[in-house]
């Protein structure tokens, strides 16, 4: 064979480097998956310590802990880093863990793209965290309403970090998107039909489409910003002929689905985390799997229902409402599917099971919540008040992120080989259960007693000094849950040994049946699935009778030749960092600062560099 | 059991109604007080959906937590040993259909019972009855507080809005800068002021009262601070004040007043009794604005509350503080203290670069002069009035020496150095009467001065923008301009 010479940029690291240099080329998804989950939970640390600033500036009245000015700028920060640098992020890095190991595949479709996805997201939430230092934080709302970003009433930079950040994680999670929707469709083992597949590849599967079709829509909405901030443009001034609805109406075209991008994930564990500890299969498979999709589909025809107040007549706000409350349908169809799955169940009730029935609850009380705005008469009342905080905390933090912690404690056995102390564990969830309830259920309250949200501060006298205080003490106690929790993380994996076997939870999945933690290449056989949840039908076989989604034909194919000296892993790769590491540069360049066509254009070559060089990159061995 | 917990938190509920309405009354803000058809209306939807949750919730925790606790696993312990023998696996159940389709259509069927009334309620609050004579108001959101215009009446204030009761009340809402959203939570939902568009809600307050409303839509800095008061009193009292709002302030010649002139009148308007005064506010408010956004570094006004019988009313800063002499004078001093990022301190000249360059007497001044501006009749409200019993006759032996103290007195020195060269906001007066000739054709100095003072946008000099000088000085006496004449033709 002869020998093509490519131009090397970089010699391409050709064996499997461990050690930091193992990290920063890896293109292994359960390395990236793992970079994810410690990277958003650094975050999630920064996000809290706004959420506790902001809480303490609003302990009482006439608050000054923070200036009005700060103040802003910490809850956009807070909302910003929660959605784009946490929940997602986790979501993520769940995505990246688990959806291989769940389809019997031994990578994602492109790992070197996998590898860029977390290194955009690194460095464009660095760039947006940036802006602390310089003064000029963002100071608009996560939602960034024009024309309060408009350069008249927003000079300084706090806006454009955002903008720019925003692109930043925006373009890797597109390519995240991009990359989970191929894998699914293309890497699942043989006999793994689309009805055979975990809820949580397909609750993946919903997000990664959402994450693929609404991320250009605010991509597109961001640039005309950025192009009214620093170019001149007009597209949302109305001094000018602009519109700011139309920011709106951008904004929540992303916005909404937004909200299932970061829900669904969390749906998805729990529909893995319920049938493995009842010891039954998730009950109602297809109607789970399709109110999933069926949520993803009708969320982008409820857009407006965030813009009730904004004037769009009544004709409008009548559609809105009806489409948004026919979503309260397939969310309940989840809901009593996730009950049928416990019920007549073995429940074995751990950490990871409680935090599972806990996310149910909190959504329950999330969702029920949620139909009372999407009526715009008695959400006329309710929007952009603290009943809307309540609201969203308890779909997000009480969905998203008790879900998201239910999934940590059911899979960190196959993370790391070794268990989250139960202990602890108990404690973690207990103290943030009751704290989590103590910080925002009184937010109801003060939502419908009047409290406007995003105020900096409120007067004496007005009915909602002790709410406050309470929702502070609460947000205190979630702190320390936070702390218990990492407490449990650092000793567990510093104090206990490696005791986690394949399948320590008796699972029902393919990840279950390869050691823990995995091997590098995954499975030394790639499996042949005849059934859903067919790792526990191989083990169970007496009990694969009358199996929905069995009967599969698969007795009759070939059998797969296992040819152990055949597999074939992707090459760890500098060029993923280098190309993140470019982007952000380049984007963060345009921020106006001195000088700051230079650091683009350094941006520039870095990321026409590690292009080329990615793209000339050879195939080792 | 179902039906047994249902009835203990049916009791608890009904609990919490009473709870909420024995409370909320103390509440200014509280959606539980309803003082109008609109607010009752959404309240009413609430109070379904509430119930309707109210029940789900109890129903869907319930089986959630019987599940839990019921279905736990019974581990067997091997005697004699550390590990348990798992029970055998349930029956794999894997759904049922029927169910799936019974828990489709029933949440389907309880949404349709919320769909219909919510459409329409929606309907229904959309506009005032039909037949009814809606009292129409503009509602203007600004950065950070609230103008309100009676266009029928030709009346404009800020910050306080008087309603008859019993009367639907049209609210055309506006906005010059970025959106606002106008709430009065015990007598209608919000609705948001953008730029641009132009929204429309109603009301109706039932009794009359005081009704507190805030900006619901983050606005920037002083979002926190943009509040308002909504004062709702029969029609005869309502009829009272608007014609009150009709009548020229006592007339006064106060150093307060030239104060006022001096350093404050830029930008507030205390003339809204006057004719033709509400469509030159408008006009002259648009160009405050302009002229503040299209050069906010150097502009010297922005648009801002007018204060005509400021006396009456009854807060300060946007419903920050209540209207005392004390609070006006801590206002007048240091605005941001109250109200942190208000452009009253940014952009009025008097204030450059910190609190108000005044003599405390002469803060005080100007806060006696606008408590003063009360119109004749007006009841019960008491101020200081200190300042104006000082108002004594005076003799001037030459026009000259009259004009000086007009000058002064009536705050033309505020805007108007004597130096060369010197701009503080308009031109100089030095060597005036030597350029005066030439500015108009067929006005001779003297009368290009008259008019400059008492129709100061008939002609501009260039650089300078048209509606800054008050148009107010037509109200003086033909003596008093004259004497102004005579004093400024001697600045050389």
């Amino acid at each position: 064979m002869t020998t093509i010479s490519y131009p090397t940029f970089i010699r391409r690291p050709n064996e499997y480097v461990s050690g930091i240099w193992g990290w920063l080329t890896t293109v292994d998804h359960k390395k990236i998956g793992t970079m994810y989950g410690v990277t958003a939970f650094l975050w999630f640390i920064v996000g809290g310590i706004e959420a506790l600033l902001i809480r303490l500036q609003l302990a009482q009245p006439e608050g000054t802990i923070l200036s009005p000015e700060v103040y802003n700028q910490v809850f956009t920060m807070h909302g910003t880093t929660m959605i784009f640098l946490v929940v997602m992020p986790l979501s993520a890095a769940f995505f990246n863990w688990i959806v291989p190991l769940q389809i019997g595949a031994r990578d994602v479709a492109f790992p070197r793209l996998n590898a860029f996805s977390f290194w955009a997201f690194l460095f464009g939430g660095i760039l947006l965290n940036l802006s602390w230092l310089t003064g000029d934080a963002p100071n608009a709302g996560w939602f960034a309403y024009a024309p309060n970003t408009e350069p008249q009433f927003n000079p300084r930079n706090g806006v454009t970090y955002w903008i720019l950040g925003l692109q930043i994680l925006g373009i890797a999670s597109l390519a995240a998107g991009f990359n989970f929707l191929t894998t699914i469709i293309n890497m699942r083992a043989p006999g793994m039909s689309f009805m055979k597949m975990p809820v949580f590849i397909w609750m993946t599967a919903v997000v990664n489409v959402l994450i693929v079709l609404a991320f250009p829509i605010i991509t597109v909405a961001l640039i005309q910003l950025q192009f009214d901030r620093l170019y001149g443009t007009h597209f949302f001034n109305p001094t000018m002929g602009g519109d700011p609805v139309m920011w709106q109406h951008m904004f929540w075209l992303f916005g909404h689905p937004e909200v299932y991008i970061l829900i669904l994930p969390a749906m998805g564990i729990v529909s893995e985390v319920l049938p493995t500890f009842s010891r039954k299969p998730i009950y109602g498979y297809s109607f789970i799997v399709f109110s999933g999709v069926a949520i993803g589909f009708l969320g982008w025809f409820v857009w407006s229902h965030h813009m009730f107040t904004v004037g769009l007549g009544p004709a409008a706000n009548a559609a809105f409402s009806v489409s948004t409350m026919a979503i309260a349908i397939p969310t309940g169809v989840k809901i009593f599917n996730w009950i049928g799955t416990l019920w007549g169940g073995s429940i074995k009730i751990n950490t990871a099971l409680l935090f599972s029935v806990a996310f149910i609850g909190m959504f329950v009380i999330g969702g029920l919540s949620g139909v009372t705005h999407a009526s715009p008469p008695s959400d006329a009342q309710q929007q952009d008040t603290y009943y809307v905080v309540a609201h969203f905390h308890y779909v997000l933090f009480g969905g998203s992120l008790l879900g998201l912690w239910s999934g940590v404690y059911y899979w960190w056995p196959k993370f790391t080989g070794r268990f989250l102390n139960e202990k602890l564990g108990l404690w973690h969830f207990g103290i943030v259960f009751f704290a989590f309830n103590l910080t925002f259920f009184p937010m109801h309250w003060l939502g419908l007693d009047g409290m406007p949200r995003r105020v900096a501060t409120y007067p004496e006298g007005m009915g909602w000094d002790i709410s406050n205080l309470v929702s502070t003490i609460g947000s205190l106690m979630l702190g320390v849950g936070v702390l218990v929790f990492l407490y449990n993380v650092v000793y567990s994996n510093l104090r206990m040994p490696k005791t986690a076997s394949n399948d320590p939870w008796d699972g029902r999945t393919l990840e279950w049946s390869i050691p823990s933690p995995p091997p590098h290449y995954n499975f030394d056989v790639i499996p042949d699935v005849k059934y859903r949840d067919d790792f526990w039908y191989k083990k169970y076989p007496e009990l694969a009778h009358n199996t929905h989604g069995g009967g599969s034909d698969l007795e009759s194919q070939e059998d797969h030749d296992a040819d152990h000296a055949d597999i074939h892993m992707p090459d760890p790769s500098y060029y993923p960092l280098f190309l993140g590491l470019g982007l952000a540069v380049m984007l963060g360049g345009f921020i106006p600062f001195t000088g700051h066509w230079v650091v683009c254009a350094v941006g520039l070559i870095i990321f026409i560099w590690s292009f080329l060089g990615w793209s000339y990159e050879p195939v080792n061995g | 059991m179902i039906t047994k917990k249902l009835i203990k938190y049916l009791s608890l509920s009904s609990l919490l109604a009473i709870f909420i309405s024995s409370c909320s009354p103390h509440h200014e803000q509280s959606t539980f007080t309803n003082a109008g058809p609109v607010a009752q209306a959404q309240s009413e939807l609430f109070y379904l959906m509430f119930w309707i949750a109210g029940i789900i919730f109890v129903l869907v925790q319930g089986a959630l937590i019987f599940a839990l606790l019921n279905f736990r696993r019974k581990e067997h312990p091997i005697p004699g040993s550390d590990f348990k023998l798992p029970d055998i696996p349930p029956k794999q159940v894997h759904g049922n259909t029927k169910l799936e389709i019974l828990w489709t259509i029933i949440p389907a069927l309880i949404l349709v019972a919320i769909a219909v009334p919510t459409v329409q309620t929606i309907y229904s609050t959309y506009e005032p009855p039909e037949g009814s004579d809606p009292l129409e108001i503009v509602a203007m959101g600004h950065q950070w507080w609230w103008e309100f215009r009676y266009p029928d009446e030709g009346i404009v204030t800020a910050n306080e809005l008087r309603v008859p009761t019993n009367r639907p009340v049209k609210v055309t809402l506006q906005s010059q800068d970025v959106i606002h959203s106008f709430w009065i939570p015990q007598v209608a939902g919000k609705k948001d002021t953008v730029p641009g568009n132009t929204n429309q809600m109603w009301f109706q307050v039932d009794e009359p009262g005081n009704y507190s409303g805030q900006c619901a839509e983050f606005c920037g800095v002083a979002h926190a601070r943009m509040r308002f008061r909504v004062i709702a009193e029969d029609e005869a009292d309502f009829n009272v004040w608007l014609n009150a709002m009709k009548t020229p302030p006592k007339t006064t010649s106060s150093e307060g007043y030239g104060l006022f002139l001096a350093h404050c009148s830029m930008c507030h308007s205390i003339d809204s009794y006057m004719n033709e005064s509400y469509e030159k506010e408008i006009t002259v408010q648009d160009d405050r604005w302009a002229d503040w956004f299209h050069n906010q570094e150097e502009s010297v006004r922005v648009s801002a509350p007018n204060l005509t019988h400021l006396g009456i009313r009854t807060m300060l800063a946007a419903g920050q503080k209540d209207m005392t002499r004390e609070n006006l004078i801590a206002w007048i001093k240091d605005p941001s203290d109250i109200k942190q990022g208000t452009r009253m301190q940014s952009v009025a000249t008097v204030y450059q670069g910190g609190v108000a360059k005044l003599k405390e007497h002469e803060v005080e001044a100007i806060a006696d002069y606008l408590l003063s501006q009360i119109p004749d009749g007006w009841g019960s409200v008491s101020t200081s009035t200190e300042s104006l019993e000082q108002a004594e006759v005076m003799v001037w032996n030459t026009p000259e020496e009259h004009g000086e103290y007009l000058f002064v007195n009536q705050g033309c020195s505020g805007c108007h150095s004597l130096n060369e060269d010197e701009v503080i906001v308009g031109p100089s007066m030095y060597g005036l009467i030597d350029r005066s000739d030439s500015k108009v054709e067929g006005l001779s100095a003297e009368e290009y001065i008259y008019q400059s003072i008492t129709y100061p946008n008939e002609y501009i000099v260039d650089g300078y923008a048209a509606n800054v000088m008050p148009q107010i000085f037509i109200n003086l006496s033909e003596e008093e301009l004259n004497a102004l004449v005579s004093y400024l033709k001697t600045i050389k």
